[in-house]
């Protein structure tokens, strides 16, 4: 299947995270790929590879993999030839019906280069200010109030020199490479402290020296309290929920270390104040004199943000709206899984993907693409700056790059940037919003849920769901329950609950958590079951904890 | 019936630090993806932990002894192993193993075994698990170091103290 004619390994950084692990594809045989690793001895970036990194093994030659191009047929997506459909394409999105009203996507994951190149070709077919790069709200809103702040980022190696380290979210879980920097350089050292901050227990808190769990959506009240023990005006909570005695006893730690390092991680739950999460944490960082290292899901979060900011292009959430809420608009979603959250209802839409869509309803047009680590260019790592990624693999023959597709429909390449060490960064006026982010279904009975990533399933489950290790894993969602809530429930480790709110329901499997606070849950979020969820508690707007209904369910449902 | 006809010459072990495991999956996945999508690391869940456990490459493996076909069998370098083309899928390696690390899914008509990444140990490399492993928990190691590691300060606890309580 691949174009690939030799053995040969590539390091490329792995798309998935922001830490920037180094991986490679090896053939094992004819399209058969195995992942391949750096020798502690190449290079100091050595660090291991999550479950997620091994992934793209598998995606490089999936049995979904689109190798040629589908078109809307009599309700039916049926193959046709790649020149023929680029050439349909380019008539939807040059038509008459795009006039003024075609909306355009981009996976924001790719190398600098490659977005540049794609935008000035599409810049000739649509103003900047209806082209978007895609990425997780909760990374970009993070990374805008990271880079709000003004704090010094850490590079991931700087974190074996802190000496105190306050944690938000469980990074072991989201992106457990950290932890050797966490952890493993802690060696033969006097006790340091590790504070952690989070929505729910998870492994990281096992590590701590200082945990302090808080209500979900209250998270960006925790890090207030402990800004506003530091000096900071305008941070007076007040609220009952955080222990300002606490939060002053984290302060104090971190004005007595003389290196402090702050890690905040996007995924471990996306209800949540995000830019007020990382504008605080950096403040926090600025007073006591230490870094930040934001950790992000998609690897090029902060290039492709700042990217946006200099090109003046939309923002993503806000473009989506639009383009959805316009009915009879023409819509251009380059990237995997972004024609189904883009497309609205009587749109006419041109995607491409990697892997064929399984919901095919929204397409007329889907051409296939390379994946990011497909693609060799520049990424921006916080903390790091600007580091080169080889591909892993050539993209299979007859599937173009990002950019070649965006010129091909375009009618040709346009002026691109070339200078990304100029890349500003993004900062925003915003006011922080320190109310609490309260539960979607309000007050009352029941649990309140908040979505969590782990180290496996990720993000919207675009990606996760189509890949056999996670299947063969975690096929079912997982709730973390405590355990005077799964004895409420009759139910214990393993047993089934169903969790539902607002007209839509999940069915769960169980894991009661030591420390787990009673009437909170956490649920695996890169489910298409808890995606439901959310999208019926908070419709279209940003999520949010979700108040639910919780009973067992019988054995098998 | 297969037999174990040599002497075991597996000097290097797979060993775990119960402190430093975070649970993230990572060696699974490596396994997953350098078998051919079959699962070597297993997991044993021990109250609140999730502990990898790997083919402990037995002095005398039961699982060679009741293997029918002599899939099952002590390689070369002392790493028992299944030959991919004589299995039959029919389990007795995964009931006869003590520790049930041998899983019963049949995938591509071969039962999943550890075989300690013989593509990798043979050229000097460790384990795909042990290379992943973010935290260094999983090692491979000398038979004889394994019970000489330094103790480790991690979050105020030493390792190997309480360790499922502190789980």
């Amino acid at each position: 299947m691949s174009s690939e004619p030799a053995v040969a390994t590539r390091m490329a950084l792995c798309p998935w995270c922001s830490l920037g692990c180094r991986a490679g594809l090896r053939l094992g045989g004819p399209d058969w790929y195995l992942p391949d690793y750096p020798e502690a001895a190449d290079g100091g970036d050595y660090a291991g590879l999550c479950a997620r990194g091994s992934m793209m093994a598998e995606l490089t030659n999936h049995r979904d993999r689109l190798l040629w191009p589908l078109v809307a047929r009599d309700g039916r997506l049926v193959e046709a030839r790649l020149p023929d459909t680029l050439g349909r394409a380019a008539g939807i999105l040059r038509g008459p019906a795009a006039d003024g009203r075609l909306y355009a996507f981009l996976d924001g994951n790719f190398p600098l280069e490659s977005l540049a190149r794609a935008v000035a070709a599409l810049r000739q077919l649509v103003p900047a200010e209806r082209v978007a790069l895609s990425l997780p709200q909760a990374d970009t809103d993070l990374l805008a109030g990271c880079e709000t702040s003004g704090a010094d980022y850490a590079a991931p190696a700087q974190l074996a020199d802190a000496d105190a380290i306050f944690v938000v979210g469980n990074p072991f879980a989201t992106h457990p490479v950290v932890a050797h920097w966490m952890l493993d350089l802690d060696r033969g050292r006097d006790r340091r402290p590790l504070m952690v901050l989070g929505a729910t227990a998870g492994v990281t808190g096992t590590y701590a020296t200082h945990l302090s769990l808080v209500p979900p959506g209250r998270e960006h009240l925790a890090l207030a309290a402990v800004a506003n023990a530091l000096g900071v005006r305008g941070c007076e909570t007040g609220t009952e929920d955080i222990d300002p005695a606490a939060m002053k006893a984290w302060a104090d730690a971190l004005t007595k270390a003389d290196r402090p390092a702050l890690v905040v991680a996007a995924e471990f739950g996306r209800a949540a104040r995000w830019f007020e999460i990382g504008l605080l944490a950096g403040e926090i960082a600025r007073i006591a004199g230490g870094r930040l290292l934001p950790l992000a899901v998609t690897g090029n979060a902060l290039g492709s943000l700042r990217l946006a900011s200099q090109l003046g292009l939309a923002d993503w959430s806000s473009l989506r709206a639009a383009a959805t809420e316009d009915a009879g608009s023409v819509v251009l979603a380059l990237g995997e899984g972004l024609a189904s959250r883009v497309a609205g209802d009587g749109s006419a839409c041109v995607a491409a993907a990697s892997l064929r869509p399984k919901h095919t309803a929204a397409c007329d047009v889907v051409l296939p693409m390379a994946w990011p680590f497909e693609t060799a260019g520049t990424v921006l790592l916080p903390g790091v700056g600007p580091v080169e990624s080889e591909s892993a693999v050539r993209p299979p023959s007859g599937v173009p790059a990002l950019d070649d597709l965006a010129a091909e429909l375009a009618g040709g390449p346009g002026d691109a940037v070339t200078d990304f060490a100029s890349l500003a960064a993004v900062r925003r006026g915003r006011v922080p919003d320190l109310s609490p982010l309260n539960p979607a279904g309000g007050d009352g009975d029941g649990l309140v849920v908040v979505l969590a990533g782990d180290g496996v399933n990720f993000a919207d489950g675009a990606v996760t769901r189509r890949v056999s290790f996670a299947a063969q894993v975690l096929p079912d969602p997982a709730v973390a329950l405590s355990e005077a809530d799964a004895r409420a429930l009759g139910a214990g480790d393993g047993d089934r609950v169903r969790l539902s709110g607002a007209g839509a329901e999940v069915t769960a499997r169980v894991e009661v958590r030591e420390g787990q606070p009673a009437g909170q849950a956490a649920l695996a979020g890169a489910y298409g079951e808890s995606q439901q969820l959310v999208r019926a508690a908070c419709g279209d707007g940003p999520p949010k904890p979700i108040r639910v209904r919780a009973e067992r369910a019988a054995a098998g449902r | 019936m297969g037999t174990a006809t040599a002497k075991p010459e597996v000097t290097r072990r797979v060993v775990l630090d119960l402190d430093l495991c975070i649970e993230c999956r990572s060696c699974a996945a490596a396994c997953h993806y350098g078998h051919h999508e079959s699962l070597g690391v297993h997991f044993a869940e021990i109250g609140p932990a999730l502990l990898p456990v790997v083919c402990r490459q037995c002095e005398e493996p039961a699982c060679v002894d009741v293997c029918p076909s002599k899939a099952m069998h002590r390689g070369p370098s002392g790493i028992v192993q299944r030959a991919v083309f004589s299995c039959r899928g029919c389990g007795s390696c995964a009931r006869a193993c003590p520790f049930g690390i041998i899983s019963m899914e049949m995938t591509r008509h071969h039962v999943a075994k550890c075989d300690l990444c013989a593509d990798r140990t043979e050229q000097g490399q460790e384990p795909r698990c042990v290379h992943v492993c973010p935290t260094g928990a999983l090692k491979f190691v000398e038979e004889s170091d394994a019970g000489a590691e330094d103790r480790v300060m991690l979050g105020g606890r030493l390792t190997g103290q309480q360790l499922l309580k502190r789980r």
